[in-house]
């Protein structure tokens, strides 16, 4: 460990600056950085969609703004697959979207070279570019008089200068002029129709490493016009689709055998080492991974004690005291309002997470949270297992920031015969009631008449702060919780060396 | 080298050295056994490294520190990509850039740490720490002004020798009774104190009263500091002082001879993350949670 000892790289080196980008929790779900986007298909139609009515909605090639609309074409580019009209990889990725490769084709040449080049010629390019732009804005402003159309005028502008790029030109007979115009600056960048070609086809090769190998075949068959034919170019990708979903199929059955079946073996076998003879062990609710701990632990032959704490509405503990009793581990039932009494003789508490944020925070079943601050208040060790698939970069704040709410009235309900009765009761009763409720949201419509109806919020989970929790058992050993960000990360490293 | 030479070596170069970590003088060991191993197998030479820790573990020297060396020590030099014609020569270069990071660990932190005492200060510490003694030695040598209380440090009155070796340098300091922790603490401006082991959590493993001392401290919202070379780090996750494992709270020689471990004194305790401010490693000053940062980068 002194100076720098793996000789693995753990600082992302060398991939380029996606890795290093700075971790922003998401902000509606989505995954935040630039990696995952590349791993998934689907934010990236909604990027090149941006950037291309963006470039066409911008009246003026006016600087700035222009800047702006480059910036997010080479965040497109770089999500983007081959070029627009040659690979067509990437209209492969997403077939539903026809109308968008024609409004790729018409801006993508300029902005395409994405990773290709230095800096240097990207600036000098987009230079190169703005020059063209500022050229045809002027030529048009002169076949205008100088008029108030230019502003119209101008998207048009932008738009035709591109074709001298596109493979097949159909422009258009109108705008002539500008196109000449067009041609003529772009002439000392110097680009003849077979360099143009060339530069495709080395766009394709440096993109190459992040597609299918099959599709990345695909697309060459149609760059190069191997596969000709409406039917059969159409066959020929749906052919490699179905086998694409097949290969995705098996990394799926593979996750599931990796990451989550065997991770929770690997679980249990670390939170094993920490479960002695004698121990009394309170749990709460139901956990499958716990129910796993605590099975292997007692086919070692350890001699321990569970304490299953119950919650309302769910009543979940009940299928965990099932197992737990069926596996012949000695257990009490208790309920959560008697927790108290319970912490008095346990010695470990057992938590299961649905998920871990970056902070360290637990997400989990509602009374989680309670059972943990608890056992804190008691100096009872704390510990959470997860498996580390369930660590995200989400940061949640509040308990209920995103969460979800179950029907309210399971929290009087009492059995299908006698719920009119308790509603009725409940409602009856008036305001006094309500008070012990959360009266945001989650209000069951169940009143009729003048009586009031009870506003009742049942939520599903909450978040238990990291200071409560001592250890997080993952199938990578044990961490404090002050670790997640680091497991997140190096999951990702690995994902770009893959 | 068999057994009993791994042995002999170890103990001389304790004997040799009392300035020595015990966990520098295992990774010295190991180099030198690999020197000398005429190994054909990776896996023959990784037993063999094996073997030789459990070897060094029976002595009476910290257990924490030689098992966090050694496997360090055996988890970086395989961290290569090994062949199987060229393994011992890459295992023993890397053995040897380890030996000589862990052998330059503790000036680095000197110059780190000493930079932390401040003149006019202060500083409890407890027990004898090498690296302790040497930061605030070179703090003295810069010419600053502290006071010094140091523990007794009960069985082995370590205390009085360290109380010795300041005081030839000049630096007052005062012993004191380890049940007078509490007494001392409103007069001190920082506790400082070594570690034999520092776990996965950012705790430390480290003689036994260090833990009175870090709540007291924690109590009076005094900074605790830990010193330790980052070849202390340790892959073990104590929850409690009971859950530390028995080989490191006693003695070998104790354990060995089948005592009733109730009757024992433990040597060690152990003190959770939330009771240390900063650790000072050759890594950098650290926040405990860092800890865990750098085992995952190295284990995982």
């Amino acid at each position: 460990m002194s100076s720098s000892p793996s000789g693995k790289p753990t600082g992302g080196k060398g991939k380029g600056k996606n890795a290093k980008s700075p971790r922003v929790p998401a902000r509606d779900g989505t995954p935040s950085t630039v990696n995952t986007q590349e791993k998934n298909a689907t934010p990236m139609p909604t990027t090149t969609k941006e950037s291309a009515t963006g470039s066409q909605s911008t009246p003026l090639p006016d600087e700035p703004q222009f800047k702006k609309n480059q910036n997010q074409q080479e965040s497109a580019t770089s999500t983007d697959t081959a070029g627009a009209d040659g690979g067509s990889c990437a209209d492969q990725a997403k077939p539903a979207k026809v109308k968008k490769p024609k409004q790729e084709a018409v801006k993508k040449p300029e902005a395409g070279d994405g990773e290709q080049k230095s800096k240097a010629q990207l600036k000098a390019e987009r230079r190169a570019l703005q020059e063209a732009q500022r050229a045809a804005k002027e030529a048009k402003k002169k076949e205008a008089g100088g008029g108030p159309a230019s502003g119209v005028a101008a998207p048009t502008a932008v738009k035709k200068e591109t074709p001298p790029e596109k493979p097949k030109p159909k422009a258009p007979d109108s705008g002539q002029k500008t196109k000449t115009k067009v041609m003529s600056k772009e002439g000392p960048k110097g680009e003849t129709e077979e360099e143009m070609w060339a530069r495709k086809e080395k766009e394709i090769l440096g993109k190459s490493l992040k597609i299918d190998n099959n599709i990345l075949n695909l697309g060459f068959q149609y760059f190069y016009q191997k596969v000709v034919g409406a039917n059969a170019r159409c066959i020929a990708m749906l052919v490699q689709l179905r086998e694409a979903i097949t290969k995705l199929q098996d990394v799926i059955t593979t996750f599931i055998e990796d990451n989550i079946m065997k991770a929770s073996e690997g679980v249990a076998h670390y939170a094993n080492s920490k479960i002695v003879d004698g121990d009394v062990i309170l749990v709460y609710a139901a956990s499958s991974l716990i129910c796993q701990v605590l099975k292997t632990a007692h086919n070692k032959g350890k001699k321990f004690r569970v304490i299953v704490v119950e919650g309302r509405p769910r009543t979940e503990g009940k299928s965990m005291l099932r197992f737990l009793v069926r596996c012949g581990i000695p257990c009490s039932y208790i309920y959560i309002g008697s927790a108290t009494h319970a912490m008095g003789e346990a010695t470990k508490v057992f938590l299961g997470a649905a998920a871990m944020f970056s902070i360290g925070d637990m997400h989990s079943r509602t009374g989680n949270s309670m059972i943990a601050a608890l056992a804190q208040s008691y100096n009872i060790p704390v510990l959470v297992c997860c498996e580390t698939y369930k660590f995200t970069d989400k940061v949640q704040l509040h308990l209920a920031d995103s969460n979800l709410h179950a029907r309210g009235r399971e929290l009087i309900d009492r059995g299908r015969h006698n719920r009119p009765s308790v509603l009725s009761a409940i409602s009856g009763a008036g305001g006094n009631n309500n008070n012990g409720v959360s009266s945001n949201s989650g209000s069951s419509g169940s009143g009729s008449g003048s009586t009031p109806s009870p506003n009742l919020l049942n939520l599903m989970y909450d978040v238990t702060k990291s200071r409560h929790i001592t250890v997080l058992v993952t199938e990578l050993g044990m961490l404090p919780c002050t670790s997640v960000p680091v497991v997140l990360r190096r999951q990702e490293d690995l994902v770009a060396e893959v | 080298m068999d057994d009993e030479a791994v042995l002999n070596h170890f103990n001389e170069l304790m004997r040799e050295d009392p300035e020595m970590s015990a966990a520098v003088a295992a990774i010295t060991t190991l180099v030198k056994l690999m020197e000398s191993s005429n190994a054909e197998t990776l896996s023959g030479l990784v037993d063999t490294i094996r073997k030789a820790t459990s070897m060094m573990l029976t002595t009476d020297f910290s257990y924490a520190s030689i098992t966090s060396g050694c496997e360090q020590f055996l988890r970086y030099t395989t961290l290569a990509n090994l062949q199987e014609t060229n393994f011992q020569k890459i295992m023993l270069h890397r053995g040897k850039v380890f030996l000589n990071n862990a052998l330059k660990a503790r000036a680095k932190i000197v110059g780190m740490a000493q930079q932390f005492v401040d003149d006019g200060t202060t500083i409890l510490t407890h027990c004898r720490s090498r690296v302790v003694v040497q930061v605030l030695k070179a703090a003295a040598m810069e010419k600053k002004r502290f006071t010094v209380f140091i523990t007794e440090s009960h069985p082995d009155k370590s205390g009085l020798a360290v109380k010795e070796e300041l005081s030839k340098v000049g630096i007052p300091t005062t012993v004191i009774l380890d049940s007078a922790v509490g007494y001392i603490m409103e007069r001190v401006q920082m506790v400082m104190v070594g570690a034999e082991g520092i776990v996965e959590n950012g705790g430390i493993i480290n003689k036994i009263g260090t833990f009175p001392l870090a709540v007291c401290a924690k109590q009076m919202n005094k900074p605790l500091y830990v010193v330790a070379e980052s070849f202390k780090f340790v892959r073990a996750f104590p929850l409690s002082q009971r859950d530390v494992p028995d080989v490191y709270k006693y003695r070998a020689s104790t354990i060995r001879a089948g005592k009733d471990l109730e009757q024992e004194h433990p040597t060690v305790d152990y003190t959770s993350p939330e009771f240390i401010s900063l650790m000072f490693t050759d890594l950098g000053v650290l926040t405990p949670s860092a800890v865990s940062d750098e085992l995952i980068k190295l284990y995982c």
